[in-house]
């Protein structure tokens, strides 16, 4: 973990990991939980094609089995928690000492 | 038994078969469940790479929403655990820090005094609900049926922060619980190893080598199905077990079940109930000869 946060703290961040923590980080600031329908296009990169061409067939099935919720697709109908204003002031307090050092 | 109940988002989202399972299993133990609506994702450990004060804070914001209601917290994910188990860990250690965390809390009215007993299910059903209890409620007996445990990294590492020594064995509560059920344990060198869901979008290939080895080798042992505790492993070695199957050459068709489907098949709760059917690999193989298993053993009986 600390590994990874160093390397996105000194501008490693074009690759499917950084982006992949970037995506988590919307979501839950976005929602207050895990938005697991955006999770892979955003982790892979919206525009990168033949990874989400790839990843398709897993997509199609999971929508057969009623496993991939398709309104969290669209972010503004995604279901927030009821106190998301309150994650969302932790987001904005925290993540201006984003480069700060891990704590323990 | 009352627990605030922290669900998880996956069993929210891409496994909402965990989540039934869950509260229909919940009330047929009778274990009351306060279900924390207001609570925010964990992080699942990546939130921590982004930003570990803010994932630290996010949870000490759910531990002290259990706290006020004065119960102990559990949940059903194996990842929410690990996460779960570290925080309270590094808070508990800290005063200083957590004091820091309460200022922040503050602003929203909540305040956590640190001690919370936080358990995934598995450990609450083996420590608190009692195995010997459960046993004297299983209306069908899983026996026959052939069960591979697989845990999740989460909830085994690191061990000292998980509590488990030699007086709480929660490394062994899966296979007692699946003997519990009076299912025939099969044991294989992957049970207590990754499944590789976390390098899923980074390393695709090497992830899906990881699942599918693992359930390759479950298969060899004669499983019917693997169990886990964790819907992160779920989403890897049932959502992406035809990919895996592709990878690592091999008709692979091994379902895979939740704790709480397994608990709810030998408390003899209608699968339907349980969502058996919402698996990517299908459960019909293995509920057919559970259901052999039953109309035998009825047949015996006559």
């Amino acid at each position: 973990m600390e590994l990874r946060q160093a390397a996105m703290n000194n501008g490693l961040t074009g690759n499917t990991g950084a982006r992949h923590t970037k995506a988590f980080a919307i979501s839950i600031e976005s929602s207050g939980r895990l938005n697991e329908a955006l999770m892979v296009p955003r982790s892979l990169g919206m525009l990168n094609v033949p990874g989400l061409l790839r990843e398709a067939p897993t997509a199609l099935r999971f929508l057969r089995r009623g496993k991939l919720p398709v309104r969290q697709l669209v972010p503004p109908l995604e279901h927030k928690i009821p106190g998301i204003s309150h994650v969302r002031r932790l987001f904005r307090k925290y993540e201006r000492n984003e480069k700060t050092e891990v704590k323990g | 038994m009352k627990y605030a109940f922290w669900p998880g988002c996956v069993s929210k989202g891409a496994t909402p078969e965990l989540y039934t399972s869950m509260v229909r299993v919940a009330k047929e133990l009778n274990i009351d469940l306060v279900e924390l609506d207001d609570a925010a994702c964990t992080g699942a450990g990546v939130i921590q790479e982004h930003n570990p004060q803010l994932a630290d804070v996010l949870n000490a914001r759910t531990f002290a929403m259990a706290q006020r209601l004065g119960l102990p917290l559990m949940n059903i994910c194996s990842t929410c655990q690990g996460v779960e188990s570290m925080v309270n860990d590094k808070l508990s250690r800290d005063p200083e820090y957590l004091a820091e965390v309460n200022r922040t809390l503050a602003e929203e009215g909540l305040h956590y005094a640190g001690g919370l007993e936080i358990k995934n299910f598995l450990w609450v059903l083996v420590e608190d609900f009692g195995l010997d209890r459960f046993k004297g409620m299983v209306k069908r007996p899983l026996k026959g049926l052939k069960l591979g445990p697989f845990y999740g990294c989460y909830i085994l590492r690191p061990s000292a922060i998980l509590g488990i020594n030699d007086h709480q064995p929660r490394d062994h509560y899966l296979e007692m619980v699946i003997e519990a059920t009076g299912a025939e344990l099969v044991t294989y060198s992957g049970q207590k190893k990754c499944c590789g869901f976390p390098i899923l979008t980074i390393n695709r290939e090497n992830s899906l080598k990881q699942a599918g080895g693992h359930i390759s080798e479950a298969k060899g042992e004669g499983a019917d199905a693997m169990v886990t505790p964790c819907p992160l492993c779920h989403l890897n070695l049932d959502g992406q077990q035809p990919a895996a199957a592709g990878v690592v050459r091999q008709e692979l068709d091994v379902p895979i079940i939740h704790l709480p489907q397994l608990i709810g098949l030998a408390l003899g709760i209608d699968p339907r109930e349980l969502e058996m059917n919402r698996h990517v690999i299908g459960t019909k193989q293995m509920l057919d000869k559970l259901a052999g298993q039953v109309a035998a053993s009825l047949g015996a009986g006559n």
